[in-house]
């Protein structure tokens, strides 16, 4: 039989000169690592502690475990509601689900910063409610949140669930300190912050969403295509790692674009999401908002629970007190 | 024989210096207190041992043919048809497209239709975008016409959600090298779990989202070697156990093919070029004209509205037909070819 002794140090993600020097030093299986501190690593090896503690962290990596579908199944999630039941519908039943990365998209002045900030003040729903009782990351890239605004939807919430329950421990104040705003001015500052992120979530462990208004900003200047499309798919990347080790949810904001050719022909033009195809693998769900007639709608485009596909388009509304559905639904058609 | 098997580690520098003569025979004898002619019977033997025998073409073909008969079905009998039969166990299949042309339904599809099959094969689906939903795929045995033969014949949703195991948390490479590997050694635990004494399908949904920020602007061959040692020890897994294997891949955009307009734009599986040398067959999905939907109505009188997916063979190391293509329409629960729709 065979044990961890078999798996061979090429296999690490180790550069091919770390991998020369450390078979030179005798190093030839990953057992032979294991006993290794970083201290005397570093002599054997001549590189420094640094690195070689970088080594050792690599194969010291804890296994990860696989679960049975009932497993899942079992287990509770929660999510944060979005106050429109037609969209709290399209993702999935119960709103924007804890572990995901959830987009939304559409043209300027549709509602994707209220959307975000209603979610943001949504998070902190107490479980008594049947919300994920959290606190919110605000990465604001456009300088469109406007406080006076988060003011209102929170006041707005506020009154809704003392509707439901009587005395609910919220307040402004509380709603305010529990979201944290960050103000990104280009996109190293936003790859950088993205890295950077974990630091973060170990010091404030309630943190369960983080919006990124709008994710595609930076990204539409500027940049070489190939650039882009590697910076984003590395920030995808490390979104889909904190969604999973820290069971939040991730929303980003998407602007509109125009689109040559495609499926309607090569040389007509369709209004379709910024940043191409890149972000849209990496996010389970995709809601686009657009406007019919001076009416909002929210149109499911993409999902991983895949509701009843028949239903993809309903109706929500922006008042005063945040994103509410509309009181007379209406046929949206097709 | 049983000399050799007493001589303890290290057991295979001896055997070659046995099979090739570079040993002392005095000393050996002396040593393991054999005499000279038992010394040439060990030789002889170690040398049958070490052998490799010749099959002969009629041999191979029948087992091709063996080897046929157990394709394993992706739950769509158009998409087998274009694979020639279905998913051949210790292949690696990759399925390619841009999003939502249902790359993961596909993969959700083969998941069920092969835990299907009896009652004891199991799947793992290696989930590196966290995407996957328990809920859906729960749904999709319960409700689609795909599965509804396996529900008369008694098959148990319950049992088959045992069978189906998530891995999540893969998002860099390390860690996906790291649950290969872990199967590797679950294999040769002397008491196999059941789960993995019956694993016939591993998914990876997707490759392209692990590797893809690796691969560099300017061209370094360091990510490229990644790949490929990932890739070769998946498929020696595969090709030992007799494990079927698919993976996804999203797209990258390559250079107009069309001349006429400088918009049309010719897509290709994404991670280059070195990629295209892994795998043995290729599916590319696509999407169709999403004006053209069809409804359908399932046994269990569903109404289903499907949207147009075309899936064709764009590589093939096997006798497959490269350019070979299939329509269907995709739907909630349902795939379903042109004449079904009403």
């Amino acid at each position: 039989m065979r044990d961890a002794r078999s798996i061979l140090l090429v296999k690490l993600n180790i550069k091919p000169g770390q991998i020369k020097k450390l078979h030179d030093a005798g190093y030839k299986f990953l057992e032979d690592l294991k006993e290794a501190s970083p201290l005397s690593l570093s002599k054997d090896i001549g590189v420094s502690v640094q690195e070689a503690l970088s080594i050792i962290r690599q194969i010291k990596n804890d296994k990860l475990p696989s679960a049975s579908l009932t497993s899942i199944i079992k287990r509770e999630t929660y999510a944060i509601p979005t106050f429109c039941n037609g969209i709290d519908k399209l993702l999935g039943g119960k709103g924007v689900t804890l572990g995901k990365i959830v987009e939304f998209c559409g043209i300027p002045g549709i509602g994707k910063t209220q959307m975000g900030i209603q979610l943001s003040i949504n998070v902190q729903i107490p479980r008594n409610l049947f919300g994920p009782e959290g606190e919110a990351v605000y990465i604001d890239t456009e300088g469109s949140f406007i406080i006076q605004r988060v003011a209102e939807i929170a006041n707005g919430t506020i009154a809704r669930l003392n509707e439901t329950v009587e005395g609910s421990p919220f307040n402004l104040e509380t709603i305010l300190s529990r979201i944290y705003y960050f103000r990104i001015h280009d996109y190293i500052q936003l790859n950088a912050l993205i890295k950077n992120m974990d630091e973060f979530l170990n010091e404030h462990p309630m943190v369960k969403l983080i919006v990124i208004d709008s994710i595609a900003f930076h990204f539409r200047t500027e940049l070489d295509l190939s650039v882009r499309t590697r910076v984003l798919q590395m920030i995808a990347q490390k979104l889909e790692d904190i969604a999973e080790s820290f069971e939040l949810a991730v929303v980003l904001m998407n602007q509109m674009t125009t689109k040559f050719g495609g499926n309607s022909g090569p040389d007509n033009t369709t209004l379709t999401p910024a940043l191409g195809d890149v972000l849209s693998e990496a996010c389970s769900d995709r809601v686009l908002l657009f406007r019919r007639d001076e009416e909002r709608f929210a149109h499911l485009f993409k999902s991983a629970t895949k509701p009843e596909l028949q239903i993809t388009s309903v109706q929500f509304q922006i008042i005063k007190d945040g994103i509410r559905d509309c009181p007379l639904p209406s046929d949206p058609g097709q | 024989m049983s000399n050799i098997n007493q001589t303890k580690s290290p057991r295979v520098p001896e055997e070659l210096k046995v099979l090739f003569g570079e040993v002392n025979v005095g000393k050996y004898c002396k040593r393991h207190s054999v005499t000279p002619e038992e010394f040439q019977t060990i030789r002889c033997q170690v040398i049958e041992r070490n052998k490799v025998l010749p099959k002969n073409g009629l041999d191979m073909l029948n087992e091709l043919k063996a080897r046929d008969s157990r394709r394993l079905s992706i739950g769509y009998a158009n998409i087998d048809e274009l694979l020639g039969g279905g998913l051949q166990p210790g292949d690696i299949t990759e399925i390619s497209g841009e999003s939502t042309t249902g790359k993961t339904r596909l993969c959700y599809s083969a998941l069920l239709s092969i835990t299907c099959l009896n009652k004891e094969n199991t799947a793992l689906f290696i989930d590196t975008k966290n995407g996957s939903c328990a809920n859906y795929i729960r749904t999709l045995f319960l409700e689609s016409d795909q599965f509804a033969d396996a529900r008369e014949r008694g098959m148990d949703v319950d049992s088959i959600s045992d069978r189906i195991h998530i891995q999540k948390g893969c998002v860099y490479e390390d860690d996906l090298l790291n649950v290969i590997e872990d199967l590797n050694l679950q294999f040769q635990q002397k008491e196999i779990n059941n789960f993995y004494l019956n694993l016939k399908l591993i998914v990876i949904d997707s490759i392209s989202s692990v590797f893809s920020p690796l691969l560099g602007y300017n061209i370094d061959h360091y990510p490229y070697s990644r790949i490929t040692i990932f890739i070769r020890t998946l498929r020696n897994l595969a090709k030992k156990y007799n494990i079927t294997i698919l993976i996804t891949n999203s797209v990258q955009y390559a250079r107009p093919y069309d001349h006429k307009s400088v918009f049309s734009i010719n897509k290709k599986p994404a991670l280059g070029q070195t990629w295209t040398y892994l795998t043995d067959t290729t599916l590319f999905l696509s999407l169709g004209d999403d004006s053209d939907q069809r409804v359908y109505i399932n046994r269990q009188g569903c109404e289903i509205l499907g949207v147009p997916r075309i899936c064709e063979v764009l590589r093939s190391r096997k006798n497959l037909v490269v350019g070979r293509y299939c329509t269907f329409y995709m739907g909630y629960t349902e795939f379903f070819p042109e004449f079904a729709a009403i």
